[in-house]
C-alpha cells in the first residue's frame, strides 16, 4: 500500500483516497468474499469498509501499520455482515465453483462438505483460516490483525481445522437411513 | 500425507477459488458515500470547542439567574406589598419558531457536523418512532423537527424535537415515550440531567447493533439525540448538550 497516498488520504485528499481504494478493493473484496462465502455480503462488507477507513483515516497514528489496521476495518465490517446475515435468516446460497470442477484434486463433493463445515465455524475460526490458508500471513502477522496473543491465534486455527475435518468426515459418513437403503 | 496436512493443502487450493476481483459497482458505491462523509475529527473539535466554550461561561450564567430571582421576589414582594396584585406569570412556553432554533438544523450546525435531511411535521414523527406511535394520537401535539446529521451506510446522528401545546400534554408524552421505547429492551441509565426531566438507552435496536438515545422534556418540548450504528458518542453527547443549552 503507497504510504503517501495514505498520508494524503488522511489529510481529507478524497482523490488520494478514490487511488487507495482502486487499489486496495480487489484484495479486500477476495478476503471478504472468502470469509463470507456470498458474492453480494463481500461487496456490502467492502463498501462499510472502505467508507470506514475514509471516515476513521485520521485516527491511524501509525501509517506503517495501516494493513493490519485494514485488515481489522475490513473484519470489522465482515462480522457486521455475518450477524445481519444472521438475522435476516440462514441465507445459503452456494458460492459457484466453476473453475474448481476444473481441479481434479479437490473433488465436488470434497467442495460441498468444506463449503458446508466451514460455514459453521465461528467467525474468528473462519479468519484465522482465511488469514493464514489464503493470505499467508505468519502467525505474529495474523496476532496484529487481531490484536490477539499469538497463542490464541495458534489454539483458533487448531480448533477451526479440528471442525472441520470432524464436519468433514461426519458429511462424509452414510446417515443410518443412507445405510439401510444402501 | 497426515491428515494435518492433508487439510491445511485442501484449504489452500480451496480458497484459490473463488472471486478475486471486486466488482466496480460496489466500489463506486463506497466512493459516492465517501464524497458525502466527512472524516472523523472534522466535527468532534467544533463542538468540543463550543463546551469547552460554555463552561467558563458557567459562573457568569449562575449569577444572571440569581440576579433573576432577585429581581422576580422583589417585584412579587412589591406585588404584595406596595401596589395592585400582579397576574401570575407561567414560564415561557415554546413555539413551533422555536424549533429550527434549538434542533440542529443547515443554519445552525456546528462546523464539521453535515445535516443530510430535515423531517418536519407530523412526519417527524412518524419517521423516529413508526407510523403506530402513540405520540401521534396526543391530544397536545403541535408541531415536530428532526434532523439526521452525519449519515453513512452504517450509522447515523439524529437530533429532534415535538412541540406540544403546553407542560402537562408534554409530560404525558414524554412518559408515552418512555414506556414505549422501554418495550425495545435497551439498557436504561439516568444519563446526564436535561431539562426537566430526562433518560438515556443504550443497546441493540431499530436494527442497528448499537444505539444511543437521550430524551428529555424542558416544559412542553420533548428533544432527543439519538446515535445509530455506528456513531461518535462524544459527539452525541455534545448535540444533546448544544440542544439544551439552545432551550435555556
Amino acid at each position: 500500500m503507497e504510504r503517501s497516498l495514505v498520508e494524503q488520504a488522511k489529510q481529507g485528499d478524497r482523490e488520494a483516497f478514490t487511488r487507495l481504494a482502486f487499489e486496495l478493493s480487489d484484495h479486500l473484496f477476495a478476503v471478504a468474499h472468502r470469509i463470507l462465502r456470498d458474492f453480494d455480503a463481500a461487496g456490502d462488507a467492502l463498501q462499510v469498509t472502505l467508507l470506514r477507513m475514509w471516515r476513521d483515516l485520521p485516527t491511524l497514528r501509525d501509517t506503517d501499520r495501516v494493513e493490519a489496521w485494514t485488515y481489522r476495518v475490513l473484519l470489522r465490517a465482515c462480522h457486521d455482515e455475518l450477524r445481519r446475515q444472521s438475522k435476516l435468516g440462514p441465507a445459503l446460497q452456494l458460492l459457484e465453483w466453476d473453475e474448481a470442477t476444473d481441479d481434479p484434486a479437490i473433488a465436488v463433493a470434497n467442495h460441498d462438505e468444506l463449503e458446508r463445515a466451514f460455514r459453521r465455524l465461528p467467525f474468528e475460526q473462519r479468519v484465522v483460516l482465511v488469514l493464514e490458508y489464503y493470505r499467508d500471513l505468519t502467525l505474529p502477522e495474523i496476532a496484529e490483525v487481531l490484536q490477539v496473543p499469538i497463542g490464541t491465534v495458534r489454539s483458533r486455527l487448531h480448533y477451526a481445522k479440528r471442525a472441520l475435518r470432524s464436519a468433514i468426515e461426519a458429511d462424509a459418513r452414510p446417515t443410518a437411513h443412507e445405510g439401510h437403503l444402501a | 500425507m497426515n491428515r494435518e496436512a492433508d487439510i491445511e493443502q485442501t484449504l489452500r487450493r480451496w480458497f484459490d477459488h473463488g472471486a478475486d476481483q471486486a466488482p466496480e459497482r460496489f466500489v463506486r458505491a463506497a466512493l459516492e458515500s465517501v464524497e458525502r462523509t466527512a472524516q472523523r475529527g472534522s466535527g468532534r473539535m467544533p463542538l468540543e470547542g463550543f463546551l469547552m466554550k460554555l463552561k467558563p461561561a458557567a459562573p457568569f450564567l449562575g449569577v444572571a439567574a440569581i440576579l433573576v430571582l432577585i429581581f422576580g421576589a422583589y417585584q412579587l414582594f412589591a406585588g404584595a406589598n406596595f401596589g395592585e396584585p400582579q397576574p401570575t406569570t407561567t414560564p415561557q412556553a415554546f413555539t413551533p419558531a422555536d424549533l429550527p432554533n434549538i434542533v440542529v438544523t443547515e443554519a445552525n450546525a456546528p462546523s464539521g457536523i453535515i445535516v443530510d435531511k430535515t423531517t418536519a411535521h407530523r412526519r417527524a414523527i412518524r419517521a423516529s418512532l413508526g407510523p403506530g406511535s402513540t405520540l401521534l394520537d396526543q391530544p397536545g401535539f403541535v408541531d415536530a423537527l428532526m434532523t439526521d446529521l452525519n449519515t453513512t451506510e452504517v450509522g447515523k446522528e439524529i437530533t429532534w424535537s415535538a412541540l406540544f401545546t403546553d407542560a402537562p400534554a408534554a409530560e404525558q408524552a414524554y412518559g408515552d415515550l418512555v414506556a414505549e421505547l422501554a418495550g425495545e429492551g435497551l439498557t436504561h441509565s439516568d444519563g446526564p440531567r436535561l431539562g426537566d426531566e430526562s433518560v438515556m438507552w443504550s443497546g441493540t435496536a431499530f436494527g442497528f447493533d448499537r444505539t444511543t438515545t437521550y430524551l428529555w422534556r424542558d416544559g412542553n418540548l420533548l428533544l432527543a439525540a439519538v446515535g445509530l450504528g455506528d456513531h461518535n458518542p462524544s459527539v452525541l453527547r455534545a448535540l444533546a448538550d448544544l440542544m439544551a443549552f439552545r432551550t435555556r
